[in-house]
């Protein structure tokens, strides 16, 4: 159908094309500039949802990986402090069992009990050891120094969370899974009147005695070696914490890197594709204006007058 | 046939072909006219009533009519295609506002902010006695509040734009609304004017209906009216039944008036001293044009369409879920297991667990998210946020102020399905979940809204191309006519000498 072709007709329509190409230009400048693809959701709805789905498991493996961090630093100054405790353990049992000897006299007999007075103290500090602003080993009475030690009589007592109770304190380390990022000294060391420092203090008293109680002496050693065993126990459970966080760490930064990558393929500008397409579009918007203008000098019944 | 008859049929040739050329250069004067329609002098033989003889009756030519290129049928397919356009145009840029100040898309939208929350929970359970691990949570809960008043006060500021504030009825006089309405008024007043002069006219009043019809046109783009043409030349025009123009009267005024919270604006037809003749046309609005797509904007949706109250619905929705979800966490007791906050006993300075009895949040319930505030005395004091949950039966429990069970399960909320999706009786959907629904929404209606608009302009776009091609001027054209005419006057004139030389010869004839 041959339709009549107005004044008002062509120049509407003249630039009709060259709008469309400089709204395309826009927009990929503002995709160039922005380093977005979408702006707005309605550009494409179905990308935007996707988008934000993937930003609320990035947050989520974000949180896991400081709370995985934490755990981990402080099951790794657990297993330090525990490591050093357990150096100054094992000298203790072997002064015990050199104090254990009935030929030693009393000014012998003083002589280890200094030194393993010492060596108590130094475990008792370890105990006794923060993170940050929480003894590490006082269970949730985080701001309760656990072990007290009576320096007269080398006895301890335990102001920590109770065995029998909540003392777990956890983090969230994966979806639904919480990680407990504590050790109880009282599963470690006892509460003062059984355990490890119960029987320090035995054999404190012990060696104190006026004749030195060398039976009692000899009746600690198996209770000093279960001692060790608890706190090389005590340092396989941290190690493992330590462990199990690497591998958590390992699976998180996985799955980060790969939503991020898909994140960015929907979400972010390839800057090369936009260039490209800019260009193009610089050409097209050329060639339009170079077709308006031959139509503005088209020729009319006019000149032929 | 005498020779005088030659000369005045010639000399009336020359009269028509004269005014021929005169429509002609009027057609090339309005070329560039948007609302000019092209007119054409129609050439009628003219007859005299007298068949005595084979020639007598031969008269020459009059004009007998100037016809408009107008077309009614067109004018009404445009105003039709215009009232379309302008509605999804309008409706188009409002839910692009809406999806602005919601933002999810940038580094600072409500699911970011919600996050943030989040990730301060979890800090704070890494660290429940550091106070400025409190500090953080508490300022990441303001920011919460904050970006769901700011959301919340925008769509309401958006609709007081629109229509004005319900609640003072005489803010909506100002609003786009009631200007629109006010716009429409005048040019419904300039076209009765025009009917008048039009009906009164007695020769060509096609530049009179040109200048009716382009402010049809405009008044087509704020209403979905409906014009018919009258024997007489003027024209009715209705809204959904609803007469505003008959003839040369307006019947009356449309102006804005207060409803409630479900339909904020009503727009009624009152009579010159003010008078309500009709109570409320929005149901003959809400079809098309700016002021249709305001009203369905500003009212509560029936079906699925995401209106402002209907977000302003889902986002209330959702800080209440969210208030009362935390709130019960900040306040759990369940037997002897409670929630704990921390306090410095006096006596000691030692920092002990007490029992904690205050919401986070205060301002509902019922929830809003203007109404949503943290509670003053958890700003006063860090320390009233329950961090621990602990049985409060075993000895020492106040001791245990490492126990941070209370705020990993606030943390934790963020997994569970605590927000009740639209029409839910339970709790179905995590917070997260809700966001992106909800933004969801409002991005696929406005991809909807962006097509349709898209294809509501190119339908525009060929009505118009239709319409320019029936009734505008071609330049070709009118020179041909204007050679064609001039070609005529020429040839009349040629006559009337040939017939002057003639009654020349017969007056020297007998000399």
């Amino acid at each position: 159908m041959v339709i009549r072709i107005t004044n008002q007709l062509f120049t509407s329509n003249l630039f009709e094309g060259s709008n469309l190409a400089s709204n395309k230009i826009l927009q990929l400048r503002d995709q160039i500039t922005s380093g977005r693809k979408i702006s707005t959701a309605s550009e494409d709805p179905l990308s935007s949802i996707q988008i934000l789905n993937m930003n609320t498991q990035l947050a989520k493996l974000g949180d896991w990986s400081k709370n995985i961090s934490t755990a981990k630093e402080e099951a790794k100054m657990s297993y330090d402090n525990l490591s050093s405790l357990y150096d100054q353990l094992q000298a203790i049992d072997d002064l015990t069992i050199e104090a254990a000897n009935e030929t030693n006299d009393k000014s012998q007999i003083e002589a280890l009990l200094t030194e393993i007075q010492a060596r108590t103290k130094t475990i008792v500090n370890l105990a006794n050891s923060k993170y940050g602003d929480n003894y590490i080993f006082a269970g949730t009475n985080t701001q309760t120094k656990p072990y007290e030690l009576d320096e007269t009589t080398m006895s301890v007592t335990y102001h920590g969370t109770a065995s029998t109770d909540e003392w777990r304190r956890k983090t969230e380390t994966m979806e639904g899974e919480e990680t407990t990022m504590n050790l109880l000294g009282e599963n470690i060391f006892g509460d003062g009147t059984t355990g490890l420092f119960a029987s320090l203090t035995n054999i404190n008293t012990a060696m104190s005695a006026d004749p030195t109680d060398f039976d009692s002496i000899r009746a600690e050693l198996d209770n000093l070696k279960a001692g060790l065993k608890k706190v090389s126990g005590a340092m396989a459970e941290a190690s493992n914490i330590v462990t199990s966080m690497n591998l958590s760490a390992e699976v998180n930064e996985t799955s980060d890197l790969s939503l991020t990558e898909s994140r960015s393929l929907l979400r972010d500008t390839n800057v090369v594709e936009a260039t490209t397409e800019l260009i193009m579009a610089q050409t097209a918007l050329e060639a339009s204006y170079q077709v308006s203008a031959a139509m503005l000098n088209r020729p009319s019944l006019l000149d032929y007058i | 046939m005498s020779i005088g008859q030659i000369m005045g049929i010639s000399r009336e040739s020359m009269n028509n072909n004269q005014y021929a050329l005169t429509v002609v250069s009027h057609n090339i004067a309005n070329i560039n006219n948007s609302a000019y329609s092209k007119q054409r002098a129609e050439f009628c033989e003219s007859v005299l009533p007298n068949y005595s003889s084979m020639v007598s009756h031969l008269n020459g030519a009059y004009i007998g009519s100037i016809v408009s290129y107008s077309n009614q049928a067109l004018n009404n397919s445009y105003m039709d295609a215009n009232t379309d356009a302008n509605y999804y145009n309008t409706l188009n840029n409002i839910i692009k506002q809406m999806e602005g100040v919601a933002n999810e898309m940038g580094d600072a939208g409500l699911q970011k902010t919600i996050s943030d929350f989040f990730t301060a929970a979890h800090n704070l359970n890494n660290y429940p006695t550091d106070i400025n691990a409190r500090e953080n949570y508490t300022q990441a809960a303001k920011n919460v509040l904050s970006k769901f008043q700011s959301i919340s006060t925008s769509l309401d500021n958006l609709t007081e734009n629109l229509v004005g504030d319900y609640t003072l009825p005489y803010s909506m006089q100002g609003s786009q609304l009631g200007l629109s309405l006010e716009s429409v008024n005048q040019k419904l007043e300039q076209v009765a004017n025009l009917n008048l002069q039009i009906a009164q006219s007695s020769g060509n009043a096609s530049g009179l209906i040109d200048q009716r019809n382009k402010i049809l046109d405009e008044v087509s783009s704020f209403l979905p009216v409906k014009v018919s043409t009258n024997p007489n030349g003027t024209a009715s025009v209705a809204v959904g039944g609803v007469n505003l123009v008959e003839g040369t009267k307006v019947i009356g005024k449309l102006s804005v008036a207060a409803g409630d919270a479900s339909e904020p604006a009503k727009v009624q037809l009152t009579d010159k001293d003010g008078n309500v003749i009709v109570d409320n046309i929005n149901s003959a609005l809400e079809g098309g044009g700016t002021v249709g797509a305001m009203l369905k904007m500003v009212s509560q949706a029936n079906d699925d369409f995401m209106s402002i109250p209907a977000m302003q619905s889902m986002l209330d929705s959702l800080a209440n879920d969210f208030a009362e979800a935390v709130n019960a966490m900040q306040t759990y007791s369940n037997g002897d297991m409670k929630a704990c906050c921390l306090y410095t006993d006096p006596a000691t300075g030692e920092l002990l667990l007490m029992e904690a009895t205050e919401p986070m949040f205060t301002g509902g319930p019922p929830f809003t998210a203007k109404s949503l505030e943290i509670n003053p005395n958890i700003l006063a004091d860090k320390n009233l946020i329950a961090t621990a949950r602990v049985d409060t039966s075993t000895t020492d429990w106040e001791k245990q102020v490492g126990n941070s069970d209370n705020i990993l399960a606030i943390a934790e909320l963020r997994n569970e399905k605590i927000i009740k999706s639209p029409g839910s009786p339970v709790a179905d959907m995590t917070i997260d979940k809700y966001i992106t629904n909800l933004t969801g929404k409002v991005a696929l209606q406005g991809s909807d809204l962006a097509g349709k608009a898209d294809a509501a302009k190119s339908v525009l776009s060929d009505v118009a191309t239709e319409r320019a091609s029936a009734v505008g001027v071609n330049m070709d054209e009118e020179l041909s006519d204007m050679i064609k005419y001039q070609r005529a006057y020429e040839a009349s004139a040629r006559v009337f000498n040939a017939a002057n030389e003639i009654l020349q010869i017969l007056v020297n004839l007998g000399r």
